[in-house]
């Protein structure tokens, strides 16, 4: 019986854990990095009232935000100012479907071959989630259109405008990852970089790949459709309450699924060390083996751990960023974006195309 | 009638209803929404097709690429939704009308070819994986390469196009 129900416990439990984590650990406290981080930065104290270092100010915050009276602005165009915000969580949550974050396992013996620990294996690999990112525009968009406010269609206007020309370039510096990893596959790509982690080969694909993701996720120094200072806050001014706490626990899960994707793509996912493999490190420790020869539960949670911490050292990136940086103005934007990042993406894949075909 | 044919009739009803209501619902955001929808119905078609490349560019392409472009421009024209008239909404009469020939399309398939589904393949596991990324590849650039050569040259056309037309107002404005 246990055979049969196996297989669909192992991904209950993968989704579960994934969801409870990011959506439930990872957003308060990325929020709460965030603030203390800024606080460090400017050279202030940052939350400290609530919790030991103010760790709790985030539950505080996301039980106001759900207690907060639902205010409907005057004018809002209806279902679609209540859709918008489901809108931003929908691609954001999706795009957490195939990434893996740890070696293939057997679970200690549990199964007889190594199981992937990704929610879903899907062929098309990476372009699923270049396909569900870009609909992360929709939430956006429609948020500042349905808003009956001028900031925020100003906004919602930027976003459409910069999430296109900025998915172009993140396509081709994925474009030039595939060719160096022969394969789509996030596991077959990390397994690709045992050698070599593709941030050495790729690195000019990774100097396009990451300007193009902080646009992408909206983040500093592309927070044109937010911009506090000239829009509001952009698309989200007339959102309150879980509504607002929605659209920012879209971005903070885009920021970790983006990260993640980062991670698998150009540091070797949860590899060691270029040319230096975890199975290595067993061998010569000796520990994280069973009898048999098979890496046990120990050997398979450092791992994990080793690709979480690469992910949140990116986290960390995205956050000292957003408070070092002043923002662009938007025809900066606009000639990053098409007259540096693409010719440079275009540039890079025929190189190292051509280096390919000739070595 | 077994599952993949359900999932079928079920896809080419949401399908045929959304294509009309692209067309019916009076406002135009409405019709860019209701054309994402469809896109994603389409690719949901495709999957079950077992061609699962082609769902994923149909996504990241139609409903990624060029509804968001639709959708700008819609914004752009209509800042103010107030002025569009909000009590405009669909009349009976095209409701009753789009679901009556939904029903009659589908009726009229089902009794002309009974065995409509027969050829389809069943899913994507068994099909031999033909709409795999790797034998899609396969096909597109070895066997049809002139083709997606010619397209290519063709599009270039048109950028070089647009391009040229844009370059030329410009100089006129100075």
């Amino acid at each position: 019986m246990l055979h049969v129900w196996l297989p669909w416990l192992f991904l209950l439990g993968k989704i579960l854990l994934f969801f409870g984590i990011v959506f439930g650990a990872v957003a308060p406290v990325m929020i709460w990095v965030e603030r203390k981080v800024c606080a460090l930065i400017q050279d202030r104290v940052g939350p400290n009232r609530v919790g030991p270092f103010g760790l709790l100010q985030s539950l505080a915050d996301g039980i106001k935000l759900v207690l907060k009276e639902p205010l409907e602005p005057e004018g809002v165009v209806k279902p679609y100012y209540y859709l918008a915000p489901v809108l931003a969580v929908i691609p954001a949550a999706l795009s957490f479907a195939i990434i893996p974050f740890g070696p293939p396992t057997t679970l200690g013996g549990l199964f007889e071959t190594p199981q992937r620990l990704q929610i879903s294996n899907l062929n098309v690999g990476i372009l699923f989630l270049l396909a569900v990112s870009s609909l992360s525009v929709y939430g956006v968009a429609l948020a500042g259109w349905s808003s009956n406010n001028k900031y925020s269609v100003m906004g919602a206007l930027r976003a459409s405008a910069q999430m296109i020309s900025y998915e172009l370039a993140a396509g081709l510096a994925v474009v030039t990852i595939v060719l160096l990893s022969g394969t789509v596959d996030l596991v077959g790509m990390v397994e690709a970089q045992a050698g070599m982690w593709h941030i050495v080969p790729g690195f000019f694909a990774f100097l396009v790949f990451l300007p193009a993701i902080f646009a992408e996720t909206n983040r500093l120094p592309f927070d044109l459709p937010e911009s506090e200072a000239e829009l509001v806050v952009g698309y989200h001014t007339e959102y309150s309450g879980i509504k607002f706490g929605l659209f920012f626990l879209a971005e903070y899960a885009i920021m970790t699924s983006i990260s993640s994707v980062c991670v698998l793509m150009f540091f070797g996912g949860w590899e060691l060390w270029p040319g230096f493999s975890w199975n290595d490190l067993y061998t010569s420790l000796g520990l994280g083996w069973n009898t048999d020869g098979t890496v046990n539960i120990l050997g398979t949670l450092i791992p994990i751990m080793w690709f979480v911490t690469k992910v949140c050292a990116f986290l960390f990136l995205f956050v000292w960023v957003r408070w070092t940086l002043p923002r662009f103005r938007y025809d900066q934007l606009m000639l990053i974006g098409w007259k540096r990042l693409l010719p440079l993406a275009i540039l890079n894949i025929t190189i190292t195309a051509a280096v390919m075909a000739l070595v | 009638m077994n599952l993949q044919e359900i999932a079928f009739y079920i896809l080419g009803a949401l399908l045929l209803i959304t294509g009309g209501l692209v067309a019916f619902r009076p406002k135009p955001i409405e019709s860019a929404l209701w054309l994402i929808v469809n896109f994603i119905c389409t690719s949901a078609l495709y999957v079950l097709l077992g061609a699962h490349f082609v769902a994923v560019i149909q996504v990241l392409v139609y409903a990624g690429a060029i509804v968001v472009l639709f959708t700008f421009v819609i914004m752009l024209l209509n800042l103010n939704p107030q002025e569009l008239g909000l009590t405009a909404a669909v009349p009976w009469t095209s409701i009753v009308l789009l679901t009556g020939t939904v029903a009659v399309i589908f009726l009229c398939l089902h009794v002309a070819t009974p065995d409509l589904l027969k050829g389809l393949p069943v899913l994507a596991e068994d099909a031999g994986g033909w709409g795999t990324l790797e034998n899609f590849s396969k096909v597109f650039l070895i066997k049809y390469v002139w083709s997606f050569e010619i397209a290519g040259i063709l599009l270039l056309m048109a950028v070089l196009g647009v391009g040229l037309l844009a370059h030329h107002q410009e100089k006129k404005a100075v």
